[in-house]
């Protein structure tokens, strides 16, 4: 809770420097502050109207292309629901995130507020605090939506995104716990803590990497160490600043050059996104991976790319968790079929096929107190393949996401501290 | 009078396709260079990218590495490409056949190439695979770090299967029939295998031969798949760095970004006029003029 009230002055602060740079176009001067009232204003103030206006439209669903989970089910869940509301859903698979951001960005510094490309995107922590800055985003909508209803306002992983306020500018739709994905028949023993896990892997040198950062899932890594506690640095700061970063950093990079010797190819390089450690995995070069969508390892056991006997495990002193949004770009062309489908995806309907074990099985956002009987009953009855976690494993001892504005200087300085440093 | 616009304009429109693409360029170059002197929004002027670029340790490793990558893979291209076309150029059949093979290699795409050395040298890679066949390596771990490791070994193998080939196929277009004649005559006169290339074949060749060698240094400097595939963490090539930087979740990075551009774009300049002013002296001392 910490993170909200101490955040805001970092990011006002930040916010204010864009403006400054921005000279006097005035556009950013209201960038979605609470309520939201940026020039990026929702269309309507009426749902049915939204609805009405909705039907007929394509939206160009730009997402992360590399889980095929997630793509099945918006190709074979999501795709046919919204066709019931007269919505075509077209899916844009990126490599990152960040390149669907630099797009609307792109847009944006050509001049055009109306007609983009991008209509909705499935964003993250760091990118959704990218395009705040840049005032992409639509906001102030999402007190109009239907399916809010399910949600638990209170929740600080729902208000607050990787510590950017959501401000009523994206909509929730996906929970994910980092975790560590071992074969079973290979290591009967997973190391159950992170301090036994840095044990391991010293005793077991050339089994172990991770994804060079800026890589999502590597970054994600590093913040893993650091979150858990790295011994000598103390408790992280909520906020990001100059001397939080002295206090915490140099012990940081100090365990990982202690691991690197340890490391598959003694360090020396990494694999350089999730993919590729994937690969590594399967190949048996590595005794783990590591992601952060437990919910997609199953899918991968099934395709026969890892072993049958791959099994899952998040430390038990915690582990990172997050949600993932849907946002708007605020020149999307067909934004009315965009909040239309954001509210569809975020229905107990499609939150429970998304949750369905045999199909994608990623976690739900909705709390469950708040839920129809029957579709609480529907919820309760859903199973977990054992390649992968529970729902109910989720929250346990799930650590908050550190702040965005730890992500850019963390990443830079494993590059300069731990890269570079030989 | 029209006599001699005629051909000035026809040669103007055969032209247009090339100046469209050098404007092309040109302007691409001339946003990139806008952009690293704005703030990440694209707006203002200032020079700290520029500062922040010099401070910044990674133009340290991914400079030098650059050119040790375009320099390395255009030398062993060119000799490469210069055995091999020695060798054949005596015989027809050889010529052809040299011919069908390097335009077919050209016609693979560089990330395709990528692919398959990636496949063929990792760590679990073919090449390992039987290795372990073999009984000469136990696992992955002992078979060199050719992909990702230190020496970017992968990356220059690749880019010189790659560009061998197209030194290839550019001599073998300066090697007119003009020029065995010569080297036939210098035989004659009793020069042997060395003194002939020494003195007949290298010269005749060398202005060809230069210009592939500048559009290899020019592209792998400045290509991005290859060593993004295969390269190591750090240092990295300057394109991927530049990529990278343009995608930070930082919008602050972006002008960082567009600055290592110009800086390829500069030394693309920088190789591009040396190797003007160096076949120019070619030519002269050829002609006599």
């Amino acid at each position: 809770m910490g993170i909200r009230t101490r955040h805001t002055g970092r990011r006002f602060a930040r916010v204010t420097a864009l403006v400054a740079a921005a000279a006097a176009t005035g556009l950013l001067t209201a960038a979605c502050s609470g309520t939201g009232g940026g020039r990026a204003e929702p269309p309507v103030k009426d749902w049915a109207a939204l609805r009405a206006e909705a039907r007929g439209q394509t939206v160009n669903l730009f997402m992360y292309g590399g889980d095929e989970g997630a793509n099945s089910f918006v190709d074979g869940e999501v795709a046919p629901a919204a066709e019931k509301l007269g919505i075509t859903v077209r899916r844009v698979p990126v490599a990152d995130t960040q390149d669907a951001v630099q797009k609307v960005l792109g847009d944006q510094r050509a001049g055009k507020d109306s007609g983009g490309a991008v209509d909705l995107v499935w964003v993250n922590g760091e990118n959704f605090r990218t395009g705040k800055q840049a005032d992409l985003w639509l906001c102030g909508y999402t007190g109009l939506m239907p399916n809010q209803k399910y949600l638990d306002r209170s929740d600080p992983t729902l208000t607050h995104d990787f510590g950017t306020p959501v401000d009523d500018c994206e909509t929730p739709w996906n929970r994910a716990r980092f975790a560590f994905v071992y074969d079973s028949a290979r290591l009967p023993e997973p190391p159950r803590t992170t301090a036994a896990l840095i044990e391991w892997i010293k005793k077991n040198p050339g089994r172990f990497t991770y994804p060079a950062p800026p890589d999502f899932t590597g970054s994600a890594f590093v913040r893993q160490l650091l979150a858990a506690g790295v011994p000598g640095a103390g408790p992280v700061p909520a906020e990001y600043g100059e001397e939080a970063y002295d206090a915490v950093a140099p012990a940081l990079w100090k365990e990982l050059n202690a691991l690197k010797p340890a490391l598959w190819r003694q360090g020396t390089t990494h694999p350089k996104d999730q993919p590729a450690l994937d690969d590594l995995f399967a190949d048996g070069e590595v005794d783990m991976t590591m992601t952060y969508n437990p919910a997609g390892v199953p899918a991968l056991v099934d395709k026969g790319r890892f072993p049958a006997t791959t099994r899952v495990f998040v430390p038990e002193d915690g582990s990172l968790g997050n949600t993932s949004y849907l946002a708007v770009p605020g020149n999307a062309a067909h934004r009315e079929a965009a909040l239309v489908l954001s509210d569809l995806m975020l229905s107990p309907e499609l939150q429970h096929a998304k949750a369905r074990p045999g199909g994608w099985g990623a976690y739900p956002v909705l709390d469950r107190d708040r839920l129809p009987e029957q579709w609480r009953r529907e919820f309760a009855s859903l199973t977990t393949p054992e390649t992968t976690l529970p729902a109910g494993e989720l929250s346990r001892n799930a650590l908050p996401e550190l702040s965005g504005d730890w992500v850019g200087p963390l990443d830079k300085g494993w590059k300069r501290e731990v890269a570079a440093a030989s | 009078m029209t006599a001699r616009t005629q051909p000035r304009r026809r040669g103007l429109l055969l032209a247009a396709p090339a100046l469209a693409v050098v404007g092309f360029a040109a302007a691409a170059l001339l946003l990139a260079a806008r952009g690293s002197l704005a703030d990440g929004l694209g707006r203002g002027w200032g020079l700290s990218a520029y500062a922040d670029l010099l401070r910044d340790p990674a133009l340290d490793g991914s400079l030098p590495l650059s050119l040790e990558i375009a320099a390395l893979s255009t030398a062993v291209s060119a000799a490469a490409a210069l055995a091999v076309v020695g060798a054949v150029s005596g015989s027809r059949r050889g010529r052809a056949a040299l011919d069908a093979a390097a335009r077919a290699t050209l016609a693979v795409p560089h990330l395709l190439a990528a692919a398959a050395f990636g496949l063929l040298l990792s760590g679990a890679g073919l090449l390992s695979r039987l290795a372990r066949a073999a009984g000469w390596t136990d696992g992955p771990a002992d078979f060199p770090a050719l992909v990702g490791g230190p020496g970017h070994t992968a990356v220059l193998l690749t880019y010189v299967w790659k560009e061998a080939p197209f030194v290839t196929v550019m001599l073998l277009a300066a090697y007119t029939p003009a020029v065995r004649d010569l080297e036939t005559a210098a035989r004659t006169l009793g020069a042997g295998r060395l003194s002939r290339l020494r003195h007949v074949t290298l010269p005749l060749l060398a202005p060809a031969l230069t210009e592939a060698c500048l559009l290899v240094f020019a592209f792998t400097f400045a290509a991005y798949e290859i060593p993004a595939l295969l390269g190591a963490t750090a240092p990295r090539a300057l394109p991927v760095e530049a990529v990278g930087l343009y995608r930070s979740v930082e919008l602050g990075d972006r002008p960082g970004a567009l600055a290592l551009a110009v800086v390829i774009g500069l030394v693309i300049a920088l190789a591009a006029t040396a190797a003007a002013v160096v076949s120019r002296r070619l030519l002269r001392a050829r002609t006599g003029l």
